[in-house]
């Protein structure tokens, strides 16, 4: 059954983002493929290509992550607070991870 | 919109409540969605400290294990876990168009892309036990090693999460079929959006970290 409602509420309707999320859904696939070519390029690389590939794969990743909050999950229409709340867990994280993995690299007794 | 009104049991839209300048739904699901993160963070931490404390073979050794008790771990299948991937993303996409059609007041569009998402999300579940099932019969089990211990509770516990959504916009379709939503009163869908959004969102992050290096 369906109920399109009135003219009043497409009068009030909010702006519309599907072109926005065309694009973003275009990006995450292929930033996703590109992840795929990385992936396989740095299997068995030398330790520094090895590496950096690492590092980009990060990036890609954070970027994507960054794209699903930012648009799908409407922080870019709604700042403040949320993007406040959105970035706890990751400036938190960030240094004890960071920590943790020196620590696991160094040793006991470091 | 009587009907609209009265399925609102917090009052958030008809007396206009409003924490920080949002809905006390939207606010808690935001607050909520933070603490979990920290949950994620906490085993997605442990997995990067561990193999970074296991650099090359030790990691993933290849022997010592196995079925047979002398082969190696088996190998993750990075492939077949891709287009899991993918779909899950295809499912955020699906998320926003039924989050799109209620806005605009289109029932029908609602029901169509809430259950194509929630198809998308059984799909990734029986992908997810297939490999498991693959994964454990090839001798990879959560006692076998910091690898199996810390690979299971990543994605298991993610798996949850993604069980949890399935289960939560299940109900939110049942609702929709009933015709509660309305282009001015559908919270709901946008509470379950922003943790189906969440859910996929982690996932990029632990798809990248576990499987493609």
């Amino acid at each position: 059954m369906t109920h399109d409602t009135s003219s009043a509420a497409a009068a009030t309707a909010p702006a519309d983002h599907m072109g926005i999320y065309w694009r973003v859904i275009i990006t995450l696939a292929v930033f996703t493929g590109i992840e795929f070519g990385i992936s396989f390029a740095i299997h068995g690389a030398a330790a520094t290509a090895f590496m950096l590939g690492v590092l980009g794969l990060l990036g890609l990743a954070a970027w994507k992550a960054v794209l699903v909050a930012r648009f799908f999950m409407h922080l870019e229409y709604d700042p403040g607070i949320l993007a406040f709340l959105a970035l706890v867990p990751g400036v938190l994280g960030t240094p004890l991870i960071a920590f943790g993995v020196y620590d696991g690299i160094a040793g006991p007794g470091f | 919109m009587g009907t609209a009104a009265q399925i609102d049991v917090l009052g958030q839209e008809k007396f206009g409540l409003k924490t920080f300048g949002y809905t006390p739904g939207k606010f808690g699901m935001w607050l909520f969605l933070a603490s979990d993160a920290m949950g994620f963070v906490g085993l997605i931490g442990a997995y990067i400290i561990l193999r970074a404390s296991l650099p090359g073979d030790a990691w993933v050794p290849t022997t010592g294990y196995g079925a047979g008790g002398a082969e190696g771990l088996p190998q993750l299948a990075p492939v077949l876990t891709g287009i899991n991937t993918f779909i899950l993303i295809c499912s955020s996409f699906t998320m926003v168009r039924a989050l799109h059609a209620i806005q605009r007041g289109n029932q029908s569009g609602l029901k169509l892309w809430l259950g194509i998402t929630i198809l998308c999300g059984a799909t990734f579940l029986g992908i997810q036990v297939y490999e498991y099932g693959k994964l454990m019969s090839e001798g990879l089990h959560m006692s076998s090693h910091l690898f199996g211990a810390t690979f299971f509770m990543c994605t298991a516990y993610h798996g949850a999460h993604v069980l949890a959504g399935v289960i939560y916009m299940s109900c939110i379709w049942v609702a929709a079929a009933r015709g509660r939503y309305t282009a001015e009163s559908h919270s709901p869908v946008e509470l379950v959006g922003l943790f189906w959004h969440f859910v996929d969102l982690v996932w990029i992050i632990l798809f990248t970290i576990i499987y493609l290096f």
